[in-house]
């Protein structure tokens, strides 16, 4: 296990951001989610050391990583908010970032990694004439110019347009391709879909799923399944459903129906039947479910 | 740790030094004094140079240029990193905290010493325009300047600390600012015992035996009070306290959790 965590908490004064989190995160690419404000950036602070964690234990790399430097230059850490000295070109930020990790010849390393990031036309250009898109690219060059074992990205995504996005998604599947680690937080389950499988859910400070996105799904049967009919004559169609015990919510909007079930399979099967009795032909069939951001919404509404 | 990532980080605060609006806010610190003393020697009708040039350094250069330098630079050193976010590069490095502030402190320290040095020099320079030159210059300019880097490194010690310490800049300011503008103002011009327990009057306790060879001068009535330490004294007493302040930043470093936004 690269992260291992044990009823793990964090306090700001009253306010809790970690609430006894528990986990285990294995070698890979691992995405954590949640909304803003769950937790995700506390978790990854007290993950590289720069925070301390009020009560409980954490482990990166089987070593505590509070006042650890010795750890600190085996992790990549890209944050999520922009911190640059600006008046610095990007080849000189990157370069003084890895002198100050101790890589032995830190202009060729920070070449290589400018060069990774697709950087190099712009490297020699002053930080603050940089796009968001150059600002995301030369972070995340600054957190593997010392080749670390694992890669702490904060929201890497958030706000680059989807040209960039594409190209920072392949950037983090390399690295993970290469061989090390990655844990990448984001509140937007469609762009962890497309970096990993493996996945950590926290809301308001509290570890509320982890796992594989298929053992997360299996969660879902325990909570009520949102489907979209559009049927003619959808109000008689939704006097017939009203009467089923597997529905538990109806709702009619802009001529469709939305009905709430926690027996979709069961649902499923008795439709057709229910349809045909009311005379209602149905058209189409829809399940917003059938997305990870379902997945999340309705664990984190828990 | 290598050698080589210590030198980055001086490297670094280095650039942050020269970067930004403070430098704007320094380079007027260090040269309003000697332009304010060129305007006095050139225009004053019964100024002497060297009573001119004195008094600068003894109300200018020791006091406000001392203080607002360190107070400028010193807050932001820690806690300016910590708001704009580079502070999260800089603590994930192969150098420990404690030494990260350190060679902060010390790189700083320099660079404010040698800024002390071009504002004394200077407006000696400038109260020598009008009438003749002034005896002694470069000892005096010297001699303020060694003084003066004690001054600076007690209070950047305590401004540092106080960066590190508190967690917002509102918060760090004010406790930054209250003992210099209280403590300071109101002891060294109030004649009671307690003013030898001020920052001020130990500086210019060690500066009055360099600068008048051990006599009290003309200037002497710049010191408002009778408690003025002597040189042993007041070098035990600023040596003492920087030690304390410079100790307490590195713990304090050891223990300060670089919390983002999110956590206020």
């Amino acid at each position: 296990m690269i992260v291992e965590a044990e009823r793990l908490n964090k306090w700001y004064g009253r306010v809790i951001a970690l609430n006894d989190v528990s986990l285990s995160i294995a070698p890979g690419i691992t995405g954590l989610l949640g909304p803003n404000g769950a937790g995700k950036t506390s978790f990854m602070r007290i993950m590289i050391g720069l925070m301390r964690e009020s009560s409980g234990t954490l482990k990166v790399l089987g070593a505590s990583p509070w006042n650890n430097p010795a750890l600190a230059v085996r992790l990549g850490y890209c944050p999520e908010h922009d911190g640059f000295y600006e008046s610095m070109t990007g080849r000189e930020f990157v370069t003084s970032l890895a002198r100050i990790r101790g890589v032995k010849d830190c202009a060729a390393a920070a070449s290589r990694a400018i060069d990774w990031v697709r950087m190099a036309e712009a490297a020699d250009r002053k930080i603050v004439t940089y796009s968001r898109g150059m600002r995301q690219r030369i972070k995340i060059a600054q957190s593997v110019v010392h080749q670390p074992e694992l890669l702490v990205l904060d929201e890497p995504l958030t706000g680059s347009d989807p040209l960039v996005r594409q190209e920072l998604i392949g950037l983090i599947r390399n690295f993970a391709q290469e061989g090390g680690s990655v844990i990448v937080s984001s509140h937007v389950l469609h762009e962890i879909e497309q970096l990993t499988t493996k996945i950590v859910l926290i809301h308001r400070g509290r570890l509320v799923a982890e796992g594989d996105v298929r053992s997360i799904r299996d969660l879902i049967d325990r909570h009520p399944h949102t489907v979209e009919i559009r049927a003619e004559r959808p109000r008689e169609l939704a006097a017939a459903l009203a009467k089923e015990p597997e529905v538990v919510e109806i709702r009619l909007e802009n001529g469709s129906l939305w009905i709430r079930t926690p027996q979709p399979d069961a649902f499923y099967s008795k439709l057709p039947r229910i349809a045909l009795s009311a005379g209602a032909e149905v058209k189409a069939i829809s399940s917003p479910d059938d997305n990870l951001e379902a997945v999340f919404r309705y664990l984190t509404e828990q | 740790m290598k050698a080589s990532s210590a030198l980055g980080i001086a490297g670094l605060t280095i650039r942050s030094l020269v970067g930004g609006k403070r430098i704007w806010a320094a380079a007027f610190l260090v040269l309003a004094p000697p332009l304010f003393a060129g305007i006095a020697a050139v225009f004053g009708k019964h100024v002497e140079p060297i009573n001119l040039f004195h008094g600068f350094i003894f109300e200018f250069s020791l006091w406000f240029v001392v203080y607002l330098l360190a107070l400028i630079y010193g807050i932001a050193l820690t806690m300016g990193e910590i708001e704009d976010g580079t502070a999260g590069y800089l603590y994930l490095s192969a150098v420990p905290k404690w030494l990260i502030v350190l060679i902060q402190l010390a790189v700083t320290a320099v660079a404010l010493t040698v800024s002390l040095f071009v504002n004394v020099a200077l407006t000696g320079l400038a109260a020598s325009l009008g009438k003749g030159t002034i005896p002694h210059l470069w000892r005096d300019v010297f001699s303020c300047t060694l003084v003066g880097s004690a001054g600076i490194l007690v209070s950047l010690g305590y401004y540092v600390t106080c960066g590190l310490v508190f967690r917002s800049p509102t918060s760090a300011l004010a406790g930054a600012l209250i003992p210099t503008f209280f403590w300071e103002i109101l002891m060294t011009n109030w004649p009671i015992r307690f003013a030898g327990f001020t920052v001020t009057n130990n500086l210019r306790g060690m500066l009055l035996p360099l600068v008048f060879e051990g006599k009290r001068g003309a200037l002497y009535r710049y010191v408002r009070n009778f408690h003025l330490p002597d040189y042993g004294e007041a070098a035990m007493y600023l040596s003492i306290l920087s030690g304390i302040f410079l100790v307490t930043a590195m713990i304090a470093a050891m223990n300060r959790s670089i919390e983002g936004k999110e956590a206020r």
